[in-house]
């Protein structure tokens, strides 16, 4: 199981499961179930990268998780192909650009292409060299995931410092596993904070995952419905607003969850520091070249199985939008390149 | 449905049957619905108002409006109100998002006398289940206003 607490900078952080949901263990990798949250802590056994397709299009996890199954699929992949040692390199250089094909077409709005290609190219590069391409390729990969953890952590600390005591900050969808150790730490160096989260329709997860691992890391929180942003900003109710991103563009552009646009906007009619956490990309120069994932309008028209609205009622579910860099106070990045 | 269809109204709130009638009258073949949480009413009446109407009801999520915006997807704003005067209205929750957004998009919004009454604030568990069930964990508190004051400024006609 995972660990739940980290040593940094001589301090012990403790951990939410939120921000390392997948982990890998022999031939298998455990992926949190995000959707079952809070109801109960339960992890996917995935072993085929057929089943780490899966995941990722039912959404069982999100962002950050997202990004952990893309790299361990490959892992994945290559212990498969392990089993037969006789493979040529060149055989399983084409499995794991196969392994690559699969992943990116999963979702259209995440930049899965960059971090395969990544990974396509240690492969690569390994034939050239005729080097042992399967511990290459997994070293790399371990190397690069244990990178992005240090990285992360800092980053968890400097959203810690960027909190005030006594702010009180609105939140969207789900930071994974960032903001609630932030606000952990807060917590333990003495600040007294709040935060509001909204409850992120359709898939609920401001209600059910922030709001829940905020509660558990000892924060105040209040939940609240996406709409009601407008109130809370005009009454004086939100000092900082604090969102993750999924993806981000050379001009400082960024997508995410449904909402955060208006999010974004509101804020600056409101004068309200507005901050995210963001994962540097070049890939894309603009917002308006990131292409937009347009989901099945049922899930957002039926709810456990049942319609939430009766008769021939259509429905529109955009599954993030884009907040331009102008809109953004400043930017908590990490490179994950 | 793609993000290029035409430009719609956009309606939100709890609205008089006259209204309804106007956007019949108007010729609108469609229009977005905003959900309008907790309780889901708005959604409710206003998509069965527009189907008795041959008007084509796109359900969206109260988050999902900037996109329309962003967009440009918004042809007006409708809004509905209980109580208005010349510096503003109070109108359903979610009200002001649009009236920013539409300023912002340079979008008209139009108010329109509700049909109903509603109340001040609504309670926790109204946020902590949807359509009866649990989705929040416990331990947690629920803000749940259920009107807001819409300045003047983010109004351009009103509709009794």
């Amino acid at each position: 199981m995972i660990k739940q607490n980290i040593q940094l900078d001589h301090k012990e952080i403790k951990e939410s499961p939120l921000f390392w949901p997948a982990y890998l263990k022999k031939n298998t990798l455990y992926v949190l179930d995000e959707t079952l949250i809070p109801k109960k802590l339960h992890y996917i056994p995935v072993t085929s990268v057929k089943e780490a397709v899966k995941v990722i299009k039912d959404m069982k996890t999100r962002a950050f998780g997202q990004f952990l199954v893309v790299l361990n699929a490959f892992l994945l992949e290559l212990n498969n192909v392990g089993a037969s040692r006789r493979l040529a390199p060149t055989a399983v250089l084409k499995r794991l650009e196969k392994t690559a094909d699969m992943l990116n077409n999963s979702r259209p709005t995440f930049p899965f292409s960059e971090v395969t290609g990544m990974v396509v190219g240690w492969a690569k590069q390994a034939v050239a060299e005729g080097i042992d391409l399967r511990e290459f390729v997994s070293k790399n990969i371990q190397g690069y995931l244990m990178g992005i953890r240090m990285r992360r952590l800092e980053r968890v600390r400097k959203i810690a410092a960027t909190i005030e005591n006594g702010d009180s900050i609105l939140t969207h969808c789900n930071v994974s596993g960032e903001l609630a150790m932030a606000a952990w730490i807060c917590k333990q160096d003495g600040k007294k904070i709040h935060f509001f989260a909204t409850e992120t329709r359709p898939y609920l997860q401001g209600a059910k995952l922030t709001a829940w691992e905020l509660n558990r890391m000892g924060a105040n929180v209040t939940l609240v419905a996406d709409n009601a942003i407008g109130l809370l900003m005009a009454d004086g109710l939100v000092d900082k607003v604090i969102v993750g991103s999924d993806r981000s563009c050379a001009n400082g552009d960024f997508a995410n969850k449904i909402g955060t646009y208006q999010i974004a906007v509101l804020a600056q009619e409101f004068d309200i520091p507005f901050y995210v956490l963001t994962q540097p990309s070049n890939k894309v120069k603009t917002g308006k070249d990131i292409p937009i994932e347009i989901r099945d309008s049922e899930e957002l028209l039926t709810f456990s199985k049942k319609r939430i609205v009766r008769g021939a009622v259509h429905g529109f579910y955009p599954g993030f939008d884009v907040v331009p860099h102008e809109y953004i106070t400043r930017s908590l990045p990490i490179d994950v390149r | 449905m793609s993000a290029n269809n035409g430009k719609k109204i956009v309606l939100q709130g709890i609205f008089d049957e006259k209204a309804f009638d106007r956007l019949k009258k108007q010729g609108v073949k469609e229009a977005f619905v905003l959900e309008g949480r907790p309780s889901l009413k708005a959604a409710e009446d206003s998509s069965q108002e527009l189907l008795k109407r041959g008007i084509k009801p796109v359900l969206i999520s109260d988050n999902m409006a900037g996109f329309l915006f962003a967009k440009d997807m918004v042809k007006e704003v409708w809004l509905s109100y209980q109580i208005a005067d010349e510096k503003g209205a109070v109108c359903r929750i979610g009200s002001l998002i649009l009236g920013v957004l539409a300023k912002r998009h340079k979008i008209p919004v139009n108010i329109f006398k509700s049909s109903e009454k509603t109340k001040f604030m609504g309670k926790p568990d109204d946020l902590f289940y949807f359509r009866g069930q649990r989705v929040a964990p416990s331990g947690i508190k629920a803000y749940v206003p259920l009107v807001e004051w819409v300045p003047q400024k983010y109004i351009s006609k009103r509709y009794e």
